[in-house]
């Protein structure tokens, strides 16, 4: 039988792996096992995937969407809410937010996708042949201009990056490693595609252009060669710093809020000890984010790390449809839906740079704190949604209960969260306006539904709903 | 290849019908068509989801019945109006889904998100509307695509509780059969629905990838295809449809070597024929005016090594045989297009050795 604490900690492993997890599947967790569980996030082909074409059936304009703001992450969406496989779906957004890609240049969303869709499929894999694979993506080709990279005329901006956001970070390269990455990469672009009108979509596809490469020595982290891109790659993952980079990332994205990466120059991690060891495993795994994420799903410093990081915006919307349930069918409003997290400050597939979002307390803006908590207060409050049925239920297996005893199981409920004593206290007077939660009537189980449904309103307005 | 001739039947490509329009020339992510009289044929359009900058304005772009006439050859096609749009009031639909014809011209139209059926005269008037719910009976629905048989009385698929209904054409529920399964006359997210001359019914199994043929009142006769992407199998069936000499015609969601889409062709007894993949080589006349009317377009399809990714199918999801003309009509949905293929009957072969 699980403790709570059993309880809470797989609640914890299931809102960072995962988009949070219902009360049912949080005890069914429980009971098989901590270290287990994580092996079977870990190792998610063993759960049936979301099949894409249950969602083109219905709303075949997901195929290749249009340009129209926000519209095109509905797929991702669909995706995050109806995924058997919680981490391979957030991990496809941990590097979403690292490989930062946006629409607002590429115009495509079906090729920024089409990028989620590698970070889904090899984000839990190699990291070196996960890049290899970014280099070749064509969505990135346009966003970071390789394909005006050519041998004649070198293009820098995806050289750059590739060293300063996508593995090394600043202070780790000269500005001749950046011009000797760019020459290496020349040739790497996409085949033309037919343009979107008059009969929509089409796609890239990745092309080396071998007479369009600079073959030339290049001499790159002081060594030398004819290097092409696939040596760069190798060079890269071989430095110390690429792997405390990605060890950053994960710790920010999974276990607390960090420094911004612009500062990860002059600012030293917040848990030294926990870096060493993700980095460290990390390069004696071969890159392998599989045996990372282990090592680091596994750790105290992650298990004792329980609220504190803030929800994305992804998350709060993705988690709380997860929540509240019945939003699993493709239907009209899918387009309005995958809109909410841009809202709250996170433009799915459209980041507001290269660099990605800045996240922690940087979500948080009188706007998007507003969004959160409307967003998220008006779906808890429709008691007719099978994740609030599940919750009501709950309370009346438990009889009358005092306003005491309503809002502790409420806090467990959604969480279980960990309030404040004064917050606590809040809610109880709230409660107490009403009394005990009764059952025994009709009426009384209208009046409790409405209470149920306006205390679970002030929960998610709470801060600490926000926090994961 | 733009001619195929198989089993003693010739596959012949004529042209194509439409481009990229939200209204007027042209469709937007059409489903279904279905023939009106002389050469007009009456296309639902699907539309796409889209949000204004508010966002309690929630909107459908595209969604509506165009009526055009298709020609014998390409820039033959006129178009002559459209009506609907998206919406749950009177006349509207949100997820049009079916559409049929009878012989008085009036149209109807399903809808698999209202589940319900919108009748309308040809000039597109609002005749009326009725439910394609046959009882309370708890299953979710989704009432997907329409056929009328010889008494123009509807069948109509319904994808979500996995069943085939049928109804007098004034909504007068009549029967129902199928339930989810992978056996005979079972059914797993039913899509496609046509009839043959002897009044025998085939539906498009969509997720047990294969089309029953069954008996006007469900008994179970025949199974084409199962899933793969070999000759004669299907991956994920969409529309179907039967031409005269009993030849029966599934475009499903199968790889055509760019995107998602073919047509399969099997005769009578379920032998497969032949596979269809696309072969707009020529654009439409109103696809070529978009790219007439715009430089930047035409530059850029001069600089593309190859146009034949917009030759092809992408995720086809409807199929009309037309009898008198003898031609398919197969509704390309997302290139917004009708591709047209003639199966004459007086084809001359050429030399080979030419």
């Amino acid at each position: 039988m699980p403790t709570q604490n059993d309880i809470a900690l797989m609640a914890h492993l299931m809102r960072r792996a995962g988009f949070g997890a219902s009360r049912e599947e949080i005890e069914a967790r429980a009971a098989k096992g901590y270290e287990a569980t994580v092996e079977e996030l870990l190792n998610p082909e063993v759960q049936e995937a979301v099949d894409r074409y249950d969602l083109i059936r219905f709303q075949p304009w997901t195929w290749r969407p249009g340009t129209i703001q926000g519209m095109g992450a509905a797929e991702w969406l669909y995706f995050m809410v109806n995924t058997r496989r919680p981490l391979e779906e957030k991990m496809a957004l941990f590097w979403h937010q690292v490989f930062a890609t946006g629409v607002s240049k590429v115009d495509h969303y079906d090729e920024v996708n089409d990028m989620v869709l590698l970070f889904r499929q090899r984000g839990m894999g190699n990291y070196k042949e996960l890049l290899t694979e970014l280099a070749k993506s064509p969505a990135m080709i346009y966003w970071l201009d390789n394909c005006e990279n050519h041998a004649d005329a070198v293009n820098e901006n995806w050289g750059r990056e590739l060293l300063e956001l996508f593995s090394m970070g600043v202070g780790n390269y000269t500005e001749v490693d950046v011009r000797e990455c760019s020459r290496a990469f020349t040739g790497w672009t996409f085949v033309p595609k037919l343009p979107r009108g008059p009969l929509g979509r089409f796609d890239w596809y990745f092309q080396y252009r071998e007479e369009d490469h600079d073959d030339t020595e290049k001499t790159f982290l002081g060594q030398n060669g004819r290097f092409n891109g696939e040596d760069i790659i190798e060079i890269i993952c071989q430095q110390p710093a690429t792997a405390t980079f990605i060890a950053r990332h994960l710790y920010n994205f999974f276990v607390a809020d960090e420094a911004q990466v612009p500062a990860w120059a002059v600012t030293p991690p917040r848990d030294q000890d926990a870096i060493d060891l993700l980095s460290d495993t990390f390069r004696d795994s071969n890159f392998d984010m599989r045996a990372t994420l282990r090592v680091l799903f596994n750790s105290d410093f992650f298990k004792n790390a329980r609220f504190a990081r803030l929800k994305s915006p992804a998350e709060v919307v993705a988690g709380t449809l997860r929540l509240v349930g019945g939003y699993e069918f493709p239907s009209p409003g899918l387009g309005e839906m995958a809109r909410q997290p841009c809202y709250m400050g996170q433009d799915l597939l459209n980041p507001p740079s290269v660099e990605g979002w800045h996240t922690g307390t940087e979500w948080i803006n009188s706007g998007s704190l507003m969004r959160r908590v409307n967003f998220t207060a008006d779906l808890v409050s429709d008691v007719t949604k099978p994740g609030i049925q599940s919750i009501i239920q709950r309370l009346r297996a438990k009889g009358h209960l005092s306003p005491e005893g309503f809002v502790d199981a409420c806090l467990d409920l959604m969480g279980p969260l960990e309030v404040a004593p004064r917050i606590r206290q809040e809610l109880v007077d709230h409660a107490n306006a009403g009394g005990s939660l009764r059952w025994d009537t009709p009426q009384a189980v209208e009046n409790s539904n409405k209470r149920v449904s306006e205390l679970l309103q002030l929960i998610v307005s709470l801060r600490e709903y926000q926090y994961a | 290849m733009l001619t195929q001739v198989a089993a003693g039947r010739v596959f012949d490509y004529s042209h194509s019908v439409g481009r990229g329009a939200q209204s007027g020339m042209g469709f937007n992510q059409p489903v279904a068509a279905a023939l009106g009289a002389g050469d007009t044929v009456y296309v639902l359009n699907r539309g796409i989801e889209g949000i204004s900058n508010v966002p309690w304005n929630r909107i459908g772009y595209g969604a509506r019945v165009s009526i055009t006439t298709i020609g014998s050859k390409p820039g033959d096609e006129e178009y002559l109006g459209e009506f609907g749009k998206y919406g749950s009031g009177d006349g509207e639909f949100i997820w049009g889904s079916g559409i049929a014809v009878d012989s008085a011209e009036k149209i109807y139209v399903s809808d698999e998100w209202l589940n319900q059926v919108t009748v309308y005269d040809k000039s597109g008037k609002f005749l009326g509307k009725w439910s394609a719910l046959d009882k309370a009976d708890g299953l979710p629905h989704g009432t997907a695509s329409m056929v009328m048989d010889a008494d123009e009385n509807i069948f109509l698929t319904d994808s979500r509780s996995h069943q085939v209904r049928k109804f007098s054409k004034d909504g007068k529920f009549l029967g129902s059969w199928g339930q989810f399964g992978e056996g005979n006359g079972q059914f797993n997210s039913p899509w496609g629905i046509t009839l043959d001359n002897q009044g025998f019914v085939y539906v498009a199994d969509h997720k047990n990838h294969r089309v029953q043929k069954l008996t006007p009142d469900g008994q179970w006769v025949a199974t084409f295809g199962s899933y793969g992407t070999r000759r004669g199998q299907m991956v994920r069936p969409t529309g179907v449809a039967v031409d005269p000499d009993g030849d029966v015609y599934v475009c499903d969601w199968s790889d055509n070597g760019w995107h998602p889409g073919r047509v399969h062709v099997f005769d009578s007894s379920g032998k497969f024929i032949i596979s269809l993949i696309g072969d707009a080589q020529q654009l439409s006349k109103w696809a070529q005016m978009t790219v007439d009317a715009n430089l930047d377009y035409l530059r850029a399809r001069r600089r593309v090594p190859t146009t034949e990714p917009e030759w092809r199918f992408a995720l086809p999801t409807g199929l009309t045989f037309d009898p008198v003309k003898r031609r398919l009509l197969v509704v390309d949905n997302q290139r917004s297009r009708l591709q047209i293929y003639n199966k004459p009957t007086d084809y001359m072969a050429p030399q080979l050795n030419l």
